[in-house]
């Protein structure tokens, strides 16, 4: 089909329907804020030649009506977050934009998001731990550390983001946060202990900092801002949350070990 | 100049950017996004209090953040994230911690308040940049609502 013929009929809604319930599904799995879900579908909507694109999104699934002519079809999607794909809501962001000026058709933007969605992540997932564990050594380094600590950091956390990839599978955000915080604390406190790292404080600093929630804390407020108040309040609810989860894994082994080892 | 502690602010960033799975095309502009920012604290807390640089770093990496997305076409977020990560408080946030592990309560407390003041400095320049650009750049296309919607009449 080329583009220029791509532009659906009118009897071609529920079709419109799929693709952006897939887009949002899409959006949403990895981590995009609200209002980016809102504009993403609607500007979607729009290529396809709809009349009228309506959509409500909250952290956990959206609404959308879309008009076209006398059909007027509502679905709703919940969704369960898998984990921050930044990547992910790119792509899709960037094919909205490539319907928009009619450079793709709605055959090949499904086919591209269907894709997209069973696609492997940027990249594969032990070389994003690596990077996580890199970045834990690197700030504990940058707080003061010295270089006896850059390994038991890039350990510590390499560990928790393990756990919190574990745990993510079984229960929520909230607990996965505070066992990977709780295994990041352990593993530094016993480096400490058996002379491996020279500063406890500098190896949990450097494990915690990466995990800190900071992509809920930021789509929070933009969502704040462009006026998505439902989604941005629940968003910074969920990463009060988180820090929360954080600080009860680190004061957690503290306490535990404070008493029974000199740290 | 010492250029250890800018080179691990350069890879920290980074490497959190990796671990979110941002575009390669982005990872090393995160990564100086995220050196940027802490060295502007670093000079601005020769003046001011930690708060108050750390604001002034926030905002500095969100309007860059703004205008990196817009370049390389790519959700703000992609930098924005990244970029902060180096001002995050751990630093007070441990000590918060450990002073109520250890019984110091005032000091605790001291640090928790100056954690809670950072992130709140941090989220605030995120907002503040994110609406300044928005005031000075076309709105991003709406789609039409229920201004001129079609709406079903009460027959139906």
């Amino acid at each position: 089909m080329s583009p220029a013929t791509a532009v659906p009929v009118r009897a071609e809604v529920p079709d419109v329907a799929r693709l952006l319930l897939t887009a949002g599904k899409i959006m949403l799995e990895s981590g995009a804020g609200a209002s980016r879900v809102e504009e993403t579908i609607g500007r979607m909507g729009i290529a396809c030649g709809l009349d009228e694109v309506n959509v409500f999104c909250t952290l956990t699934g959206f609404f959308v009506t879309l008009v076209s002519g006398p059909q007027i079809v509502t679905r709703l999607l919940t969704v369960k977050a898998h984990g921050i794909d930044l990547g992910r809501v790119a792509a899709v962001n960037a094919l909205s934009r490539e319907m928009e000026s009619q450079a793709i058709g709605m055959k090949d933007a499904l086919e591209a998001l269907q894709t997209l969605l069973t696609q492997r992540p940027t990249y594969p997932p032990p070389l994003q731990m690596l990077a996580r564990g890199l970045s834990s050594s690197a700030f504990a380094l940058l707080m003061g550390g010295t270089w006896a600590d850059f390994l038991p950091a890039m350990f510590a956390g390499l560990a928790s983001d393990f756990v919190h990839s574990r745990v993510l599978r079984y229960g929520p955000e909230f607990v996965a946060t505070y066992f990977a915080a709780l295994v990041g604390t352990l593993g530094a406190v016993l480096a400490t202990n058996l002379q491996l790292a020279e500063n406890t404080r500098f190896v949990v600093i450097g494990m915690l900092m990466p995990l800190v929630p900071g992509t809920a804390l930021t789509t929070a407020v933009r969502d704040l801002i462009a006026g998505d108040l439902l989604a941005g309040l629940s968003r910074g609810a969920e990463a009060a949350l988180s820090a929360a989860a954080i600080a009860g894994g680190v004061y957690t082994i503290l306490t535990w070990f404070h008493f029974y080892l000199w740290i | 100049m010492d250029l250890t502690r800018p080179l691990l602010c350069f890879i920290g960033s980074a490497a959190v950017a990796l671990r979110f799975n941002v575009p390669p095309r982005a990872l090393a502009t995160c990564g100086i996004l995220g050196v940027m920012g802490w060295l502007a604290q670093l000079h601005f807390a020769q003046q001011f209090t930690a708060v108050a640089s750390t604001f002034v770093a926030a905002l500095l990496v969100a309007l860059l953040a703004e205008l990196m997305a817009r370049v390389q076409r790519l959700p703000v977020g992609c930098f924005a994230v990244p970029g902060v990560i180096p001002l995050v408080p751990g630093f007070s946030a441990y000590n918060a911690m450990y002073g109520y592990v250890t019984d110091q309560l005032e000091r605790a407390n001291d640090a928790l308040l100056q954690t809670i003041l950072i992130a709140g400095a941090i989220s605030a320049a995120l907002a503040i940049a994110g609406s300044m650009v928005g005031l000075f750049t076309r709105p991003a296309p709406r789609a039409p609502t229920s201004k001129d919607a079609t709406l079903p009449s009460s027959s139906d």
